[in-house]
């Protein structure tokens, strides 16, 4: 098998509160080719955030921890890795976007001296070479007066353009992977078309992997080429983008596909998946999607099922009972 | 002020605030002094310790006589003409001796708050920023010296080390870190929060850039304000401690320790004390209310 980009296999986090712990991410396994983007798509509090964040290790400030799995970035394990030589991988072979852009910059310091700190850090650029490097870097994202703009301070610039320049300091040390955390959810719809085809852009000329983190599947069929669907810390189900949308399989992607408004469609009341995410202290002992789920059996509630290749398609698996051989299911009463 | 709206963020930090300011009005440090100006009696203060520190820095040209040359012809002479504060014991003109006195008093209170600003601001950015068994040391340390009432510890502390000046120096500096850690440990706590230092973490930057780059310059309105109201703390404790004669020697113009020495004459000369004690009481007051003013201006959220 070839070395993937950036693979993640049985990653477990966990949370310590009080005398327990709570696991927000349990398991999880995906991987990412250069030149792709996955999408991982899921609603709130499923683990999204916190799995980008176990990846690039940046849990050190939280009560959470990395408990097991791996993590490898071209073969070698980021779990495994000091501080140190986590610190020379982020925003050099890995860089991360964040949801926020009002917050993500310094508001007390110049644009030009962040953009330039991990210029002069990774690729060890004096400051001369490292401002011209920035400037480079705010055309590249489509940012007009570039000059100018190095030496405004945050405030200065739009929501959108702070966005632009935390993409041109996320991509300046030209990273092999892109981490992007709900990158437009703060945006309006037409900055967030902007950003979405900036990014995509980018994406085609560095020739780099891409994690985009969202819930907004309007931003998936964008953007990604496959995606992966987590649910209360686990992936549920697993597919390239065309055949995700085209035959979901598992009911909790129905469930969301459905929940998305459509236009010429005339209803009073949208869709949407009952009830809520369940808490991660007291998860169902089963399949922990059978509680809202519309097809639930009876046996879904006793006994998780496994994330499995879908049956004629080796590209897609899903973690649900009713797409699973039903000797394994053993013989439940299946619909 | 227009620009609070756009400033919502933990710290209360000046910094923000000017650079919400728009640029073309010149600067973060014309809105400061705007709003600076409009206190009136802070102002006052400030004129009153820009007069001490020109006192200190061009006494020795100020003074009209030399203030160590006894005149045994004019022992402890009330206010008059030719002393205008009266003179001491030895017939010192006492004038001569608190101008003289200034750059004593204050060189040892502006360096005690130095040091335990420099100080305070280490272990409060350490102990923040890194959490953990750290910062339970800092904190119980400081809670420590905390429990002591500020000039006891600062007897404690010159009993131990013997008296003179740069003990005092040392001790007064010590009761002063606890409250400097205490405060910038707050602000780093709610700095580090922030999602600017997550991205710059995710940039890959190292710790100690984080703390100089982004979190100390957070804190340093907090430090010019508890400097500012720390120094007459330090002036009062310093003069305490030469009264109590742990400080400055008697032979020195210090003015707790003329203070100390006109202690004996208060009956037939009280002039020895009320002057050195009225000086005293004036530079502690303005800077209590330069500080008061300082942080009123400095703090976004208090509208002028």
């Amino acid at each position: 098998m070839t070395r993937h980009l950036l693979e993640v296999e049985g990653l477990r986090t966990e949370f310590k509160r009080g005398e327990g712990s709570i696991t927000a991410v349990a398991g999880v396994s995906f991987h990412i080719e250069k030149g792709e983007v996955l999408g991982l798509v899921g609603e709130s509090g499923c683990g999204k955030s916190v799995t980008s964040l176990s990846i690039m290790r940046l849990l050190k400030d939280t009560p959470g921890k990395i408990t097991g799995g791996a993590v490898r970035f071209e073969g070698t394990d980021l779990t495994r890795f000091s501080e140190k030589e986590m610190r020379r991988t982020r925003g050099n072979d890995m860089a991360m976007i964040f949801q926020e852009p009002m917050t993500s910059l310094n508001p007390v310091l110049r644009i030009g001296l962040q953009l330039m700190e991990p210029i002069m850090l990774h690729l060890g650029y004096d400051r001369k070479k490292a401002r011209a490097h920035a400037i480079h870097m705010l055309k590249l994202v489509g940012i007009p007066r570039a000059e100018e703009v190095v030496d405004d301070y945050p405030h200065q610039l739009s929501g959108g353009m702070r966005q632009r320049v935390m993409i041109a300091m996320a991509m300046s040390c030209h990273p092999k992977l892109l981490i992007a955390d709900e990158p437009t959810t703060a945006l309006d719809v037409t900055i967030q078309a902007q950003i979405l085809d900036l990014m995509k852009r980018l994406k085609e000329e560095q020739d780099m992997g891409m994690l985009l983190i969202t819930h907004d599947l309007g931003v998936v069929a964008e953007l990604c080429d496959r995606v992966v669907v987590m649910y209360a810390g686990r992936v549920v189900e697993e597919a390239p983008v065309r055949e995700l949308f085209a035959n979901p399989q598992h009911p909790y992607t129905k469930g969301l596909i459905q929940s998305v408004p459509k236009l010429r469609q005339k209803v009073r009341r949208l869709d949407s998946i009952k009830g809520n995410v369940p808490d991660l202290s007291q998860m169902p002992p089963g399949c922990k999607f059978a509680p809202r789920c519309p097809f639930a059996m009876e046996h879904c509630r006793t006994r998780e099922p496994e994330l499995l290749p879908i049956a004629g398609d080796a590209a897609r698996r899903s973690r649900c009972w009713l797409t699973q051989d039903e000797t394994i299911a053993q013989g439940g009463d299946a619909v | 002020m227009l620009d609070n709206s756009l400033d919502n963020r933990p710290g209360g930090a000046a910094v923000p605030l000017e650079a919400a300011a728009p640029a073309r009005t010149g600067g973060r440090f014309k809105t400061f002094f705007r709003k600076f100006r409009k206190q009136r009696l802070a102002f006052a203060a400030t004129c009153f310790i820009l007069l001490l520190l020109l006192v200190a820095v061009f006494g020795p040209l100020l003074t009209p006589y030399n203030p160590d040359t006894p005149d045994y012809d004019a022992l402890m002479q009330g206010p008059s003409a030719a002393h205008w504060a009266g003179t001491d014991e030895y017939g010192r003109d006492i004038l001569s001796r608190l101008i003289d006195g200034t750059r004593l008093t204050l060189a040892v209170s502006l360096s005690a708050v130095f040091i335990a600003a420099v100080l305070g601001t280490m272990l409060g950015l350490l102990s923040g920023y890194y959490g953990g068994w750290l910062d339970r040391i800092i904190m119980r340390g400081s809670d420590v010296l905390f429990s002591f009432p500020d000039l006891l510890l600062a007897i404690g502390i010159v009993a131990i080390l013997g008296p003179g000046l740069s003990n005092v120096v040392i001790a007064v500096a010590v009761f002063g870190t606890p409250s400097f850690a205490r405060i910038i440990r707050s602000v780093t706590l709610s700095v580090k929060e922030t999602l600017f230092v997550e991205a710059t973490r995710s940039m890959g930057a190292k710790d100690s850039r984080i703390i100089w780059r982004h979190i100390f310059p957070e804190t340093v309105s907090s430090i010019i304000v508890n400097v500012s109201m720390r120094i007459g703390g330090a002036i009062l404790a310093a003069a305490s401690l030469s009264f109590l004669g742990m400080g400055a020697k008697t032979t020195e113009p210090d003015w707790g320790a003329m203070l100390s020495m006109g202690r004996d004459y208060l009956s037939i000369a009280p002039h020895i004390v009320y002057f050195p004690g009225l000086t005293i009481f004036l530079a502690v007051l303005a800077f209590n209310i330069f500080g008061d003013g300082l942080r009123d201006a400095l703090d976004p959220k208090i509208k002028s």
